[in-house]
């Protein structure tokens, strides 16, 4: 019962991981570019006012070293296509907020819109009460413009002892919303739909998990889990995006550092800064063509400290091919809706331009901080550069509270399907996977 | 049945009394039974008390939002005041006074009806203030309420993982330790207020 349990709780994170996008990754680390520093407990004034307050704390006390890179305002820009650029100015003005649900619709006849390409609200104006939401939806849309993607990769939970458990699992995820262009097809109405499948370790191997974002403004996620040993598929409750996954430090929620629907919370738009972000990069990484609709990309590896011979800081710092950068971000916060959810108010800090949740911090129903995920991504795009994908590529969620953490994520190849096949997400594949 | 007939068969007398001792044995005993089960439900369990719960949902301010109409705000660097005028809220920051959005201010003070101490450490008389970074505190909210004592609260350092803050609770100089979400809705006024002063 316990091992079930267990295996549910590994396909809710892959679910829930999947939903918002996937995307692909970089061409082996660029080499860092002129101005790069060093950033650890040496120097860790530098980074006052730029990193949340439980990380800079790590940073003083030898936890993390990271390497901190400039960059050109202009080509980090370009990370995401002109084409992106050009459909956000042209949605000036089209869209408005529900003001109960913080949903999406359409000005001219209030209905929810099927295909939004590029930043719904491209100017913010953080006195509008209705800001947050904005930025939210930015966010939200930018995760789905890599269309399909996929990737295989690892939970690490870790301690100060090492790692202490290893799961093993691919995802696919298929957008519709924020697609770059729209899909022939989306008979369910969906916002975006994934199939993760588990392969290690034994006790979780062949657990095959579908989740399905619906394009509503009211509606849970439905997610089905397949069971080997019970060969059957089930219904789970998707009101568990805020449990921990497998006893690991991390939750469903951290894949973009907020893996739900926009309507699951109310927004808040608190305050805004300047922060340095996680990323791979810092440019896009470059798209090869792998067949018709198909492309890959190479992602070098995020090195993990326990990784790492002679590592001095956390076990689960990253020592290798991750760099910070300064953004200026909107901070905003988010607070469930569900009385299930376990998180209380989660405080995101969001680029401005990018539309990437770098860092969260969560508290917990009774107001205690307890826990920090820091969001890395990479941009990449096709040869000709008309068709890009904002991919996150790891989440280190650090429960300070515990003096844990796990890394999730850190994929060294993951692919680009623009043109995925409807019947891969159903539960007729669902069952079918483990046979 | 088959086995009832059986016996049976053998006939009445020697055979049949010890099964009816052991029946009366039995009886004996469900009656016993049922008399103790009678007793513990009755008498010994209404004396058990329940045990109490791990949090009291004790809040860290005990009064209603309505009941205050002006709140003075000092973090880090910045002071400035929050007066109620009707329903709605102003903001007072050096010469100046403007409205600022009072669902901002409301939910202020909700938050402190609703947080709870995570650890109640002692009265400040007897605690030692500096090691909690309330000698002097770092921060200081100022509640005024329409009727009765101001209440305010200093606030200090927070706990070493950083998970929670500790605050003195004046009258009375208590010292609890709370959920650090209360840094955040002090920042989230603060807040506020630059954006106003960066105009």
């Amino acid at each position: 019962m316990h091992v079930r349990r267990s295996f549910v709780r590994t396909a809710l994170v892959v679910a829930a991981l999947a939903l918002p996008t996937l995307s692909v990754g970089a061409e082996g680390g660029a080499p860092l570019p002129e101005g790069a520093w060093k950033l650890n407990k040496d120097n860790w004034q530098k980074a006052e006012g730029l990193l949340p307050d439980p990380v800079l704390k790590r940073v003083k006390a030898g936890d993390y070293t990271f390497t901190v890179v400039p960059v050109d305002e202009q080509k980090f820009k370009e990370n995401y296509t002109s084409a992106y650029w050009a459909a956000s100015e042209a949605n000036e003005g089209k869209y408005e907020l529900d003001a109960e649900t913080c949903g999406l619709k359409l000005k001219e006849n209030g209905e929810l819109p099927d295909h939004v390409f590029g930043q719904p609200f491209p100017r913010i104006d953080p006195k509008d009460p209705q800001a947050a939401c904005k930025v939210a939806w930015n966010f939200y849309l930018a995760n789905q413009i890599g269309e399909g993607q996929g990737a295989t990769f690892t939970l690490n939970g870790i301690d100060r002892n090492g790692e202490f458990r290893r799961i093993k699992l691919w995802l696919h995820a298929q957008s519709y919303m924020g697609r770059t262009e729209k899909a022939e097809e989306n008979p369910e109405n969906l916002r975006g739909t994934t199939m993760s499948h588990a392969m290690e370790p034994a006790d979780a191997e062949g657990v095959n998990i579908l989740a399905q974002q619906l394009n509503d403004w009211d509606s849970q996620d439905n997610i089905w889990a397949y069971l080997p040993q019970m060969r059957r598929a089930r219904r789970v409750n998707a009101a568990t995006r805020s449990d921990p996954i497998a006893g690991l430090d991390i939750f469903s929620d951290d894949l973009n550092c907020y893996a739900g629907k926009v309507e699951y919370y109310k927004w808040k738009l608190v305050g805004e800064q300047k922060i340095l972000g996680a990323i791979v990069g810092p440019y896009a990484l470059e798209q090869e063509k792998a067949g018709d609709t198909k492309y890959e990309v190479n992602i070098p590896y995020l090195r993990g400290g326990y990784e790492t011979p002679g590592n001095e800081g956390a076990p689960w710092q990253i020592t290798d091919n991750l760099v910070l950068v300064e953004r200026p971000v909107w901070v905003v916060e988010g607070e469930s809706t569900d009385p299930y959810y376990n998180f209380g108010k989660v405080v995101m800090y969001i680029d401005k331009e990018m539309s990437r949740i770098y860092w969260k911090n969560v508290h917990n129903r009774a107001g205690e901080y307890f826990y920090t995920a820091m969001c890395s991504y990479h941009w990449s795009k096709s040869g000709d550069g008309s068709f890009g994908a904002a991919t996150p590529n790891m989440v280190m969620g650090v429960n300070d509270k515990t003096d844990r953490a796990a890394l999730g994520g850190r994929y060294q190849g993951q692919f680009i399907e623009r043109n995925f096949d409807p019947g891969h997400f159903s539960l007729r594949a669902l069952s079918r996977l483990s046979d | 049945m088959t086995v009832h007939a059986s016996h049976g068969s053998r006939g009445h007398g020697s055979t049949d009394a010890p099964f009816a001792s052991r029946r009366w044995l039995l009886l004996g005993m469900a009656v016993l039974a049922a008399a103790l089960g009678a007793f513990v439900f009755a008498v010994a369990l209404p004396r058990i008390e329940a045990p109490k719960r791990q949090t009291e949902a004790r809040p860290l301010i005990d009064f209603p939002p309505s009941d205050f109409d002006a709140i003075d705000v000092e973090r880090g660097r910045k002071e400035f005041r929050l007066v109620r005028s009707g329903s709605a809220w102003d903001i007072q920051e050096a010469d100046r006074t403007e409205p600022v959005p009072d669902d901002r201010v409301e939910e202020f003070l909700a938050s402190f009806a609703e947080l709870p101490p995570l650890a109640e450490i002692g009265s400040s008389a007897e605690v030692p203030l500096a090691d909690f970074g309330l000698a002097p505190a770092r921060d200081l909210v100022t509640l005024h309420r329409t009727e009765g004592e101001q209440i305010q609260l200093r606030i200090g350092g927070r706990n070493p993982p950083l998970t929670g803050v500790y605050v003195e609770i004046m009258p009375g100089g208590q010292v609890v330790l709370v959920g650090a979400v209360l840094l955040l809705e002090i920042d989230k006024l603060a807040a506020l207020a630059s954006h106003e002063a960066s105009e």
